[in-house]
């Protein structure tokens, strides 16, 4: 609820408490249907990464030269397959960007969507993982950028360890355990299944509604538990030699770096090796000294966004974040070193996204969010403008219709769309 | 975002006294509106899009039904209609907003209050509720268990509290967790590992928290507990993969004959969840449950044996116990009125122990293997014998158990559906343990468990006893209010009385101070704000300081059952030694950074203490004595801004909502969103006067920004200023904080004194607001009109001097609006 003044009636009567006739569980935008024919998607994979502290914009957007916050992607020789979009917003509530940096794929306040979440049921059929939701290392905050269809926040995958057991497998002790979990299980569902209906004939209205809900998520759940059997006995892929773990874990997130690169370079596995299809990240934000090449930053992360423009501070921040980007662009290289079944590279056929719905985090304010798209086929630009600190009018969800677009969906909305980005990317 | 009455309405057509024969009332409202209302709320653009003129017009959706609501609401709290107008007595204003909501219940889709949409157990219910139900030592939930909507006004709302499949899925590994716990199944789940030679006992001071492997951090030994142990970790070799007895054999020697007690050296052994993968809480931990113990008497290597007692996913710390000859100075914790040199005492310790050479044990290897065999408490559960695949066995063990979960009694349907299904399952599964593993799952996944107070007897004593225990304990009931539910007895307000007697004193009510004021009054917010450290004087013993001083002040009113006007305003707070340096307070000379130091070694936290407002030193700075009741208290300030700035909009709406019960109304549809000109203002005062110039605007602003402006002088963390932060190498002077303004009805305000006066001589606004939010969180509804009535007359009760607060919540829970569904 914390949130400051200076913005408009509506968007702040959005953002606060009180009673506003919305849909309660908004179904999925009415413009938004599924892929008639795989084929005319130009992409079929999503990866969407938010930060929660946003990113230094003079080094994102940066004018006439590389800013150094790109110059990972470029030396990475990825400078043809990505654009930054500056001037992006989502028009809720301008105040407290922290509380609201959750909103980056859904594009609203109110339970909605996301944009992976919208896609996963479609893109990710066929794999193992419908789609993976992480988080690098623990976080202050809360952490899913991934919402359901009903508003609500997927959990996340916190531990590398953890990411790396469900995409090479946790070892086959356990697997006449799972087998018989899963199916006792089933069974189980199918019984309360069964009873709950018998009650429902006598059930008042609001009663009814409970037992739909909960028959709904037994079915759902029971279609999970359906698919966990099916890829219960085949076989996990191997992991490359080159990969180790380190011998401790430890999630602190005063060791959010060293987490986040295991993360970016696991996804890259789980992407090339076709255990997913879609991905969320978040890379936290916290109060903590952040462990940089073997020394602690002099400051906390969350301090450090509060520059006060002092040179000495910026660097610091950069740093950080200069960290985030040479993640990325190791994740982007290896999909890009990836051949595509069905033709050209890995980083063709999937949408990257990099961000946060944190426009300045020196000021808590959201307007203006660094936002980057990279991959997915896209006519890509290095950098567009599509507006500046002080105007902002083009909605994010503007971009997310584009990227349904090149997934294949047909989509004219989603969320607080106003138009599209197609004559900008597409 | 509090989702709305409106949302989740159906939109069935209710007509608010809209035709004679259904209220006594019509002709004197539709008099009262033409006299009244007419001249703002008819023509062809009504004032707010609320034609008021027309009250016989039926009221065809639920945006209508909640402005008529509001109307009644406002008319009776003196709101409408607006200084300057014709204005009516308070009685024709009680006769209105009576009349208004008597047409709305009578009229509405049911004469019950509100809408009892069935409640799932939030998060911290299950949680609770779990913890009651099984005897295991620590249940936690899994990191990957998802949150409940997180921007409803309560958790406890039904809207917030839907079933997910996600929440399924979640629920249905917990109850495998759980099941586990209680009946180990037949698996090979065993565990063997072997560890080499160390020392257990180092001296602290050169003890090595570090080993550092490029940047993978291991941790090997424990440096020095608050009491005085030292010694290893083993979370690194092992873990327990199921709950059972667990053997080690420890090769070791003792260096000495004896301890510091003169017994022989000891070893003791300290169950803790790795997961909770704080590096310094684990080394410094002493609330650990001891789980085993061993005795190290050879002065030669030889084999000692421990069992250990420990839960799935535990693992141990070994201490020698007996080690140290002194104990950890207690001086050198910090507590109210210690003001020693608390480092320089510590380090004198520490210079000691590490001079004076302590007895150690040696050991050559350690070894852990389990489960050697189950926990007494799994035997015990299981009857004292081993399970049988029959009927009355199966009962013996799974219906009790099922009483308690679903928190009533079970109906003969449920009884055989329960045991026939894990009878079934048993047949054909290799040992009887299945059966009963699957009936714990089936109890912990069914809808019976999973919703509160749902089903055909909702509304019955049962019904009654869990919205109790779920209002005042987040939990489910226990015992004694099981057993009176049974008797029929929980319906007499006596009873019930001393019900809520017992259960506010018992230990379990610290949910209620920590969930119901955490939401109320900002502890929540104020517990995870991300504080800009540069514009204010901030540290996370000053957080920890202002959420349990808000805790602390609310359970005092809530034990003594202070009256609830204590919360508008008092003659004492609550400050921890952090926040009385930030109020520049004397007394203490220390400075922060000291403070935090001194936590980090003690693990105390600064503990808030009272704070007498009516004797306050010569020296104490003015402002502290304005400290008194809920607009003292920083938690709200800091959950009202966004730890940067302060929002006088946020706080406004704020005190309404949550002070006065007067939450500003949603928009009207037909009002674009609007972007006033603010670019010349300079102020905050300026920037909120530019809001107010426009019409729309101002209709809100009117009522919301006086009250904000009033309460500047806080700044965003609840600190005290005079004047604005001007920025850090800004070489214009501060701007001064000027908390001056007028209310709609033209009360002056110049600080947060007068706000509270104001309330002070308007209690009944008070009353109701309170009552309406405790109704609230209490039966997760948005409340309906018949609720407001219920919550007029439990104001109009109201005792000269105020309820006190028990005796609000006794009137509360008596009434038939609580017990509703």
């Amino acid at each position: 609820m914390s949130r400051t003044f200076g913005q408009d009636r509506r968007q702040f009567i959005r953002g606060s408490s009180y009673a506003l006739a919305l849909p309660l569980l908004p179904s999925l935008p009415g413009a938004v249907r599924a892929p008639a024919s795989p084929a005319r998607a130009k992409a079929k994979r999503l990866v969407c990464v938010g930060t929660q502290l946003g990113f230094y914009k003079p080094e994102f957007f940066g004018e006439g030269r590389t800013p150094r916050l790109m110059q990972p992607l470029v030396e990475a020789g990825l400078g043809e397959a990505f654009t930054t979009v500056s001037g992006l917003d989502h028009k809720g509530p301008s105040g407290n960007g922290h509380q609201l940096v959750y909103t980056l794929y859904t594009g609203h306040v109110v339970p909605s969507v996301s944009l992976d979440q919208l896609v996963a049921p479609v893109l990710g059929r066929d794999t193992r993982y419908e789609s993976l939701q992480l988080c690098c290392g623990q976080a202050q905050q809360k952490a899913s950028l991934s919402f359901t269809k009903s508003g609500v926040p997927l959990p996340v995958t916190l531990r590398p360890s953890a990411l790396y057991a469900r995409v090479f497998g946790a070892g086959s002790v356990e697997l006449q355990r799972q087998t018989y979990l899963i199916e006792s299980g089933r069974s189980l569902l199918d019984d309360l299944k069964g009873e709950a209906g018998l009650a429902g004939g006598r059930a008042s209205p609001d009663d009814r509604r409970a037992l739909d809900e909960y028959l709904t998520s037994v079915r759902a759940v029971e279609a999970k538990l359906e698919r966990r059997r099916d890829w219960l006995d085949k076989p996990f892929p191997r992991p490359p030699e080159s990969l180790r773990l380190p011998v401790e874990e430890n999630t602190d997130s005063s060791f959010l770096l060293q987490n986040e690169d295991l993360m970016w370079d696991l996804m890259a596995l789980a992407v090339t090796n076709d255990s997913t299809r879609v991905i969320s990240m978040t890379i936290p934000i916290t109060d903590r000294a952040l462990l940089v090449d073997g020394k602690f930053t002099r400051e906390g992360y969350h301090r450090l966004s509060h520059h006060g423009n002092k040179a000495e501070k910026i660097d610091g921040l950069l740093t950080i974040e200069e960290r985030h980007m040479q993640g990325a662009a190791r994740f982007l290289k290896a999909l890009k070193d990836a051949p595509d079944p069905d033709g050209g590279s890995m980083l063709d056929s999937t949408v990257t996204l990099v961000g946060s719905a944190m426009g300045d985090a020196a000021a808590h304010r959201r307007r203006n969010f660094p936002l980057l798209v990279a991959g997915g086929a896209f006519r890509h630009k290095r950098h567009v403008a599509c507006g500046s600190d002080e105007v902002s009018n083009t909605m994010a969800c503007d971009l997310y219709v584009t990227v349904l677009q090149q997934l294949g969906f047909e989509a004219e909305e989603f969320s607080t769309s106003q138009s599209d980005l197609n004559s900008v990317l597409a | 975002m509090r989702v709305s009455r409106l949302a989740a309405t159906a939109a069935a057509v209710v007509a608010v006294a809209a035709d004679s024969q259904a209220s006594p009332h019509p002709p004197f409202l539709r008099e009262f509106t033409a006299t009244y209302c007419a001249g703002c709320h008819g023509g062809a653009e009504p004032k707010g899009g609320f034609r008021a003129g027309e009250p016989s017009r039926p009221l065809a959706d639920a945006v209508a039904r909640d402005q008529w609501m509001r109307a009644a609401d406002y008319v009776a709290k003196g709101v409408m209609p607006p200084v300057g107008a014709l204005l009516p007595s308070p009685a024709e204003r009680e006769r209105f907003a009576e009349s208004v909501r008597d047409g709305l219940v009578a009229s509405g889709e049911s004469a019950r209050s509100g809408r009892g949409l069935p409640r799932r157990l939030n998060r911290i219910e299950y949680l609770n509720t779990l913890r009651d139900l099984f005897p295991i030592r620590e249940i936690r939930l899994p990191v990957t268990f998802p949150d409940d909507n997180p921007d409803l006004r309560f958790d406890t709302m039904a809207e917030g509290t839907h079933l997910s499949p996600g929440h399924l899925d979640a629920f249905s590994e917990v109850a495998i967790d759980i099941a586990d716990r209680m009946v180990p199944l037949p698996y090979k789940r065993e565990w063997k590992s072997f560890t080499r030679r160390g020392t257990v006992g180092q001296d602290p001071a050169r003890t090595k928290f570090w080993e550092r492997e490029g940047d993978a951090l291991g941790l090997y030994f424990t440096g020095v507990n608050i009491a005085g142990w030292s010694g290893a970790l083993w979370d690194k070799a092992f873990v327990a993969p199921a709950s059972g007895v667990y053997r080690v054999r420890l090769k070791a020697s003792a260096q000495a004959a004896a301890g510091a007690d003169g017994k022989p050296l000891r070893l003791g052994f300290y169950a803790f969840n790795p997961v909770d993968y704080d590096l310094h809480k684990r080394a410094l931990r002493v609330d650990l449950p001891r789980v085993g113990g061993v005795e190290v008497t050879s002065e030669k290597p030889a084999f000692v044996d421990a069992d250990l007692l420990l839960e799935k996913g535990e693992t141990f710390h070994v201490y020698c116990e007996n080690r140290l000859r002194k104990e950890y100075p207690r001086a050198l914790i910090r507590t109210p009125g210690n003001t020693a040199d608390l480092r320089r005492l510590l380090a004198t310790y520490l210079t000691e122990a590490r001079d004076a050479p302590e007895p150690t044990i040696r050991f050559v290897s350690m070894e852990v293997s389990g489960p050697v065999r189950p926990l007494p408490r799994q035997l015990e559960f299981l009857g004292g014998r081993a399970p049988m695949l029959d009927r009355a066995y199966m009962e013996s063990i799974l219906l009790p158990l099922a009483e308690r979960a679903f928190r009533r009694p079970l109906a003969v349907g449920e009884r055989r559906q329960l045991i026939d299904g894990a009878l079934e399952h048993g047949a054909g599964a290799p040992s009887p343990e299945y059966a009963v593993h699957f009936g714990i799952r089936r109890i912990l996944l069914s809808p019976q468990f999973l919703y509160r107070e749902s089903g055909e007897a909702a509304q019955d004593d049962f019904a009654l006893a869990g919205r109790l225990a779920y209002l005042l304990w987040s939990s489910m009931p226990d015992a004694e209010l099981t057993r009176l539910a049974g008797q029929g007895q929980l319906s007499d307000p006596e009873v019930l009385r001393r019900q809520v007697a017992r259960m506010v004193r018992d230990a379990k009510a610290q949910q209620f101070v920590k969930h119901f004021s955490g939401q109320w009054l900002g502890g929540r917010e104020a517990a995870s704000v991300m504080v800009c450290d540069v514009r204010h004087e901030w540290s996370e013993l000053i957080r920890y300081g202002i959420v349990r001083s808000t805790e602390m002040f609310f359970d005092e009113v809530l034990q003594r059952n202070r009256s609830i006007r204590t919360f508008i305003d008092s003659e004492f707070t609550y400050a921890n030694e952090p926040m009385r340096i930030a109020w520049g307070i004397p007394g203490s000379e220390v400075d922060l950074r000291r403070l935090e130091a001194d936590q980090r070694q003690s693990l105390l936290w600064p503990e808030p203490e009272r704070l007498d407002l009516s004797s306050l030193g010569p020296r104490v700075p003015r402002h502290v004595a304005s400290r008194g009741g809920a607009l003292g208290l920083s938690s709200v300030f800091a959950a009202t801004g966004d730890g940067v700035e302060s929002s006088p909009i946020l706080r406004g709406v704020w005190v309404l909502e949550n002070l006065m019960g007067m939450p500003p109304p949603p928009p009207p549809g037909d009002v674009p969103a609007l972007v006033a000109d603010t670019s010349q203002a300079r102020t905050v005062r300026e920037v909120l006067s530019a809001h107010q110039s426009v019409e729309k605007c101002a209709v809100c602003h009117a009522k919301i920004d006086p009250i904000g402006l009033a309460l500047e002088n806080y700044d965003a963390t609840g600190g005290w200023r005079a004047s604005y932060y001007a920025g850090e190498e800004s070489g214009t002077a501060p701007m001064p904080v000027q908390p001056r303004s007028e209310m709609e009805d033209g009360t002056r305000l110049a600080g947060p004194q007068d706000l509270k006066d104001y309330l002070i001589a308007r209690p009944q606004i008070f009353t109701k607001a309170l009552a309406g939010l405790l109704l609230e969180y209490g039966t997760g509804r948005e409340l309906g009109a018949a609720d407001s009535r219920a919550v007029d007359r439990i104001a109009a009760a109201e005792p000269q001097g105020g309820y006190g607060f028990q005796d609000l919540i006794v009137s509360l829970v008596s009434s038939a609006a609580f017990a509703a569904n």
